[in-house]
């Protein structure tokens, strides 16, 4: 069975959710311990996060890297109970009559947590950061008069850190696409040097008895009775053909890379090839 | 008559170049080794010109070595370099720049072949 290794976007992608989904587990069991106190009895919205974290988790461990759609599927599903899960705290929380003007916590975490970890190749992350900013300011609008007016500078805060946390993750979505362009740049430039060597040996192998025939051709058109030639001819196209065959093997890997519409103009190939080597070298 | 010495470990091109030496009426010596061409010493150093190849096969001395060996023997000819290797050949490379000497790429064609012959007769 031919198992392809997985795309780097798609690594990058499931290995972001994975840390993201982990982490998730572990702020909810700490939101256990610290809203236990709190929150007595009323924890359930918090258990239903976890244990669709887990699942999240188990299915994501099952499917590996290489399916895209099951990494963003986890992401989006375990960030929307996150939010869901934060809000409920947050309606639970200020009603409680003790309750400390701290109720946008779980926004602020969430989205730095998303700006830092979520995976770069994925568009969820922007999302999720920007309902950490209209969730609170539609918690806030739906609280009575009376509860606003105990929250101080909240939702502005929140939304200040759903603002540097929107800068964090478009900066490294930025760097990322600029590490993956110049990693593409330095794997294209590794390949065709590594064709540009097959293509040396394979003409260093074909000038000797290229040279022969050359040479016996010319002699033969001089003087037609030189017949000690042939045989030297025959072992010169002999070996032309060995280097056909040679480089046949190569053919298999085309035709595993669906290359095998580039064989038919070859000179037109070749010269594509030569110029894209020289504009890489130019400009790496 | 002219002399020349080949050196090349492809046997059917020595013969084949030895033809059209003698048929331009010079005389010919011819190695395919290192080995092979220092025994042939006395017969070397007399001769004008030394077509030499760079890549004598895989593990064994090559043209650059040949050329340091004739070199310290008091050869006086003019030695050309024949390769079938590219210019980014770490050994093309030090006999083009390094001891500054006449490198033709494999193939050249029948005329040019010719001229260097008869370059050393004039």
């Amino acid at each position: 069975m031919n198992h392809k290794p997985p795309k780097l976007e798609n690594l990058v992608l499931w290995r972001g959710t994975v840390t993201a989904v982990i982490l998730a587990i572990i702020g909810g069991l700490v939101g256990l311990m610290i809203l236990n106190r709190q929150l007595e009895g009323a924890l359930w919205q918090i258990y239903v996060s976890t244990c669709i974290q887990v699942i999240g988790l188990g299915i994501l461990m099952a499917a590996g890297p290489s399916r895209r759609w099951v990494s963003e599927s986890v992401f989006t599903v375990v960030g929307v109970f996150l939010l869901a899960q934060i809000f409920i705290n947050n309606e639970k929380l200020v009603l409680l009559p003790e309750a400390v003007p701290r109720y946008f916590e779980g926004y602020k975490l969430l989205a730095l947590g998303t700006a830092l970890i979520a995976a770069q190749s994925s568009r969820t992350g922007l999302l999720l950061i920007t309902f950490c900013g209209i969730l609170p300011l539609i918690q806030f609008f739906l609280w009575p008069a009376e509860l606003r007016d105990k929250i101080g500078w909240e939702p502005a805060l929140t939304l200040i850190y759903v603002m540097v946390s929107f800068g964090a993750y478009l900066y490294r979505i930025q760097s990322y696409k600029l590490s993956l362009a110049a990693l593409r740049s330095e794997i294209e430039l590794a390949q065709m040097v590594r064709a540009a060597r097959i293509m040396m040996a394979a003409k260093d192998l074909a000038n000797t008895p290229l040279q022969t025939l050359i040479l016996s051709i010319s002699l033969l058109k001089r003087d037609p009775s030189q017949r000690t030639l042939l045989p030297k001819m025959e072992r010169a196209l002999e070996r032309l053909k060995q280097l056909t065959a040679l480089l046949s093997s190569y053919d298999i890997t085309a035709k595993e890379h669906g290359l095998e519409s580039l064989s038919l103009d070859s000179s037109e190939m070749l010269q594509a090839e030569a110029e894209s080597l020289e504009n890489l070298e130019r400009t790496g | 008559m002219k002399k020349i010495f080949l050196l090349d470990d492809d046997q059917d091109l020595v013969d084949v170049m030895c033809l059209i030496a003698a048929k331009e009426g010079a005389s010919c010596t011819a190695a395919s080794a290192f080995e092979e061409a220092v025994q042939q010493r006395d017969k070397i150093l007399e001769c004008e010109l030394a077509i030499v190849d760079i890549n004598l096969g895989s593990g064994r001395k090559s043209g650059i070595d040949f050329y340091h060996w004739l070199k310290s023997q008091g050869y006086k000819g003019r030695v050309v370099f024949l390769t079938a290797h590219g210019g980014p050949h770490p050994l093309v490379k030090e006999a083009s720049s390094v001891l500054n000497a006449l490198v033709l790429s494999k193939p050249i064609e029948f005329r040019q072949l010719v001229d260097l012959f008869h370059q050393e007769a004039a």
